[in-house]
C-alpha cells in the first residue's frame, strides 16, 4: 500500500519518468549526500582543531594573536611560535594522520582483512628498524640545540631510504603469504606481529651498538612516535607523500570497490587483483616508511581510523578513502594536541597516546571477529 | 557461428586434471545447465570461461575471437560471473553492489546510463525495494538475486552462474530459475549454469552438459541427456524417471549395492 502511494505521489510530480527508478535514485542521492556531509564535517573539524591547537602550548596565545600571526601582523615571538613551531607540528600531525589512515584503509581493503594496518603487519616496526639501522651504521644522528626536540638528523633521506628498504621486507612477507590460498586474516596478522617483534628486538639490539648517547637517544625516539622532531622540510615531504599516495588511491577507487566483492568477482569485473594488491601494498608501505622515518612509530592510527570511518559511511571506497584521510588527520591532530597539553609543560610523544587508544580497539576488533566485514 | 565455442580444452590444478579435452559450443538465447558429480569440473569449466583460470591446452572462442587474448576488462563487458554464495563479501548496500557491475564500463563516475542500467538490473531481478539495505541483512535467495543483478549490470552476452540455486528453498529455487530463463530469452543472452538438482535442471534448461571426471560425458536436450543409463554412468546411482506432463521427475532408487563412499 505504501509503495502504491509512493508511486502515485511520484507520478503526480513527474509523470513522464519511470517512477520507481527516480525514487531509487533520489534515495540513493540522499544516502551519498550523507556520506559527503560526513567528510566535509570532519574536514571542517580538522581546520577548527588546528586553530585551537595553534593557541595551545607552553607559550600561551589567544585566538586573536594567532590570527594576527597567521596573516603576518604578529610580533616576532608570536610569529615564530605560530609559524616555526606549532604550524609545522600541526601540519605534520594532519598529513601523517592522512598517510597512516589511508595506508591502513587500503591494506584492509586489498587484503580483505579488518586487522590489517601498517603497525599490525609489521611494516612500521620494520621501517623504524631501518631508520635506527641507518643512524648506527652511517651515524646520521646529531645533537641539535633548537626546537622542541633534542635530536635532529643530518641525513634524513638516507634514514628514509633505509626505513623504506626494511619496510619492504615485511611487505614482501605479507605478499608471499597472500599467495597461499588458505592464509587467513589471522595468519597474516600473526605473521605481522611476529615480524613486528623481530624488528623491535632488532632495534633493541642496535642500542648495544650505539656509539654514544646521541645515537642511543635517536634510536629510542623511534620507538615512540613524536611529531615534535619535524621541521618545515620534513613536514613538507610527509605532506607531499601522503597527498600523492591518497590521490593515487582515490584514482583507483573503483578497483578497490571491486576488491570488496571478493577475489573471483573482482577478477570477473576485469581487475588484475594480484597487481592491485602488490602495488597497493608497496605504495602504502612507502608512505608508512616515509612517515615512520621522520616521526617514528605512531601505532594504531592506520588500524582504528578506517574502522571509525567505515562505521559511519560504509565500505564504498569512493567515500571511504577521503573519509579515512579526514578522520585520520583529525584523530592524530587531536591526540597530539592532548599529548602537548595534558601534563604541560611535559610533552608526551603522541605515539604513546595513540597506542593507549588503539590497543583496546585492536582487542575489540579481534573479539568482534569478522561480523563487521 | 556459435557465441561461445570450446575446443579440446584442458585445465589442471597442479597435478590434478580438472578438465580434459572438453569440446562444446553454445548459442545465444539459451539456458544451458552443467551437471555432474562433485569434482566433475563444473565450477572449473565456468571459471575457465569467465577468464578466472588460464587454460592449459586447447582454445576457447567468444564471437569467433580467441577468448584468452581478449583484454580482461573488455571480457568483463561480455561475460558476467555469479559466484557461489559462500564467497565472503564485505558489507555493502544492494545498490552499491549492483553498481559494481558497471566497473568495467566506468571511467570517472557513474553516468546517467550506468545508473539506468543498475536500476534496470535491480528491476529485472525484483530487488528494487531492497536498494539501500545491506546485503548481509538479506536472505540467501535475495542475496543471490543481488549478485545476479550485479552480473546483469555488466550487460554481458554470456552469464555464467556457479550453482545459483544451492542453499535456496524450493520456492526460491523455482523463482530464480524462472527469472534466469526469462532473461536469457528476452535479452538473447547465453546463460551457463552449474546446477545440482536434476529435476530443476530438466525443467528449466534448454540443454544440458553432463560432465564426468573432467570430460564431457553427454550433451543434449534434458529429455535425452537425462536417461537412466546416463545418470547411472555419471553419478553412479540408480534412478526411476517418471513423466508428469511435459516434466520429467527423477527419483533416486535405493540400491543396497551402491557404494556411496567409493575411493
Amino acid at each position: 500500500m505504501n509503495r502504491i502511494l509512493a508511486v502515485l505521489k511520484n507520478k503526480a510530480v513527474k509523470s513522464n519518468e519511470p517512477s520507481k527508478g527516480s525514487n531509487i535514485l533520489s534515495d540513493y542521492d540522499t544516502y551519498t549526500a550523507k556520506k559527503i556531509s560526513f567528510i566535509v564535517l570532519c574536514s571542517v573539524l580538522v581546520i577548527f582543531t588546528a586553530m585551537i591547537a595553534l593557541t595551545q602550548g607552553s607559550y600561551g596565545l589567544s585566538i586573536k594573536e594567532v590570527f594576527l600571526a597567521l596573516i603576518g601582523r604578529g610580533t616576532r615571538i608570536t610569529h615564530t611560535v605560530v609559524w616555526n613551531i606549532r604550524m609545522v607540528r600541526i601540519l605534520s600531525a594532519i598529513f601523517a594522520g592522512i598517510g597512516l589512515a589511508v595506508s591502513g584503509m587500503i591494506m584492509q581493503n586489498i587484503l580483505r582483512n579488518p586487522l590489517a594496518s601498517p603497525s599490525t603487519l609489521g611494516v612500521s616496526h620494520a621501517a623504524s628498524f631501518g631508520a635506527a639501522f641507518a643512524i648506527v651504521a652511517f651515524g646520521s644522528g646529531r645533537i641539535s640545540s633548537h626546537g622542541g626536540s633534542a635530536v635532529t638528523f643530518t641525513m634524513p633521506y638516507l634514514i628514509a631510504l633505509s626505513a623504506f628498504g626494511f619496510s619492504m621486507i615485511s611487505t614482501s612477507v605479507i605478499i608471499l603469504l597472500t599467495r597461499f590460498r588458505d592464509a587467513t586474516s589471522e595468519t597474516l596478522v600473526l605473521a605481522g606481529v611476529a615480524m613486528g617483534s623481530l624488528f623491535t628486538a632488532g632495534v633493541t639490539s642496535l642500542r648495544y651498538f650505539a656509539q654514544d648517547e646521541v645515537q642511543l637517544s635517536a634510536i629510542i625516539f623511534w620507538t615512540f612516535g613524536d611529531l615534535g622532531r619535524t621541521g618545515w622540510t620534513t613536514a613538507m615531504i610527509i605532506a607531499i607523500g601522503s597527498t600523492v599516495a591518497s590521490i593515487y588511491f582515490f584514482l583507483n577507487r573503483w578497483k578497490y570497490n571491486a576488491m570488496n566483492g571478493g577475489e573471483n568477482v573482482a577478477r570477473s569485473l576485469g581487475i588484475n587483483t594480484e597487481k592491485v594488491r602488490i602495488i597497493g601494498l608497496i605504495v602504502s608501505s612507502m608512505i608508512t616508511a616515509l612517515i615512520v622515518s621522520f616521526v617514528g612509530i605512531i601505532g594504531f592510527v592506520g588500524l582504528v581510523v578506517p574502522h571509525m570511518a567505515r562505521k559511519v559511511i560504509g565500505n564504498d571506497s569512493r567515500f571511504l578513502i577521503p573519509a579515512s584521510c579526514a578522520v585520520g588527520a583529525l584523530l592524530l591532530l587531536v591526540s597530539d594536541t592532548f599529548a602537548r597539553t595534558l601534563i604541560s609543560p611535559i610533552v608526551l610523544p603522541v605515539g604513546i597516546l595513540t597506542s593507549f587508544l588503539g590497543a583496546p580497539m585492536f582487542i575489540y576488533l579481534i573479539l568482534k571477529g569478522r561480523h563487521n566485514w | 557461428m556459435s557465441l561461445v565455442s570450446i575446443k579440446d580444452m584442458s585445465f589442471s590444478y597442479g597435478d590434478i586434471d580438472a578438465l580434459k579435452d572438453v569440446s562444446l559450443s553454445f548459442n545465444k538465447g539459451k539456458l544451458v545447465g552443467i551437471i555432474g558429480a562433485n569434482g566433475s569440473g563444473k565450477s572449473t569449466l565456468i571459471k575457465c570461461l569467465c577468464g578466472l583460470l588460464e587454460i592449459d591446452a586447447g582454445h576457447m572462442t567468444f564471437e569467433g575471437r580467441n577468448l584468452s587474448t581478449i583484454p580482461k576488462r573488455e571480457l568483463a563487458t561480455q561475460i558476467g560471473y555469479v559466484p557461489q554464495i559462500q564467497e565472503k563479501t564485505s558489507p555493502s548496500t544492494v545498490f552499491d553492489t549492483v553498481l559494481m557491475g558497471r566497473i568495467p564500463h566506468l571511467t570517472w563516475a557513474p553516468t546517467e546510463k550506468d545508473l539506468e542500467v543498475v536500476i534496470g538490473a535491480m528491476d529485472t531481478m525484483e530487488i528494487s525495494e531492497l536498494s539501500l539495505r545491506d546485503i548481509h541483512e538479506l536472505s540467501g535467495g535475495q542475496r543471490q538475486r543481488v549478485f545476479i543483478a550485479r552480473a546483469m549490470a555488466q550487460e554481458p552476452k554470456v552469464l555464467c552462474l556457479d550453482e545459483p540455486t544451492s542453499n535456496l528453498d524450493i520456492k526460491h529455487q523455482l523463482g530464480l530459475m524462472r527469472t534466469i530463463r526469462d532473461i536469457t530469452r528476452e535479452k538473447r543472452m547465453l546463460a551457463l549454469m552449474a546446477v545440482h538438482d536434476l529435476n530443476i535442471a530438466s525443467q528449466y534448461c534448454d540443454s544440458l552438459v553432463i560432465l564426468k571426471e573432467g570430460g564431457v560425458f553427454m550433451e543434449g536436450e534434458p529429455n535425452e541427456a537425462l536417461s537412466k543409463n546416463n545418470i547411472k554412468n555419471a553419478f553412479g546411482i540408480d534412478v526411476a524417471i517418471h513423466k508428469h506432463g511435459d516434466y520429467m521427475h527423477i527419483v533416486p532408487v535405493e540400491d543396497k549395492n551402491v557404494e556411496f563412499f567409493e575411493n
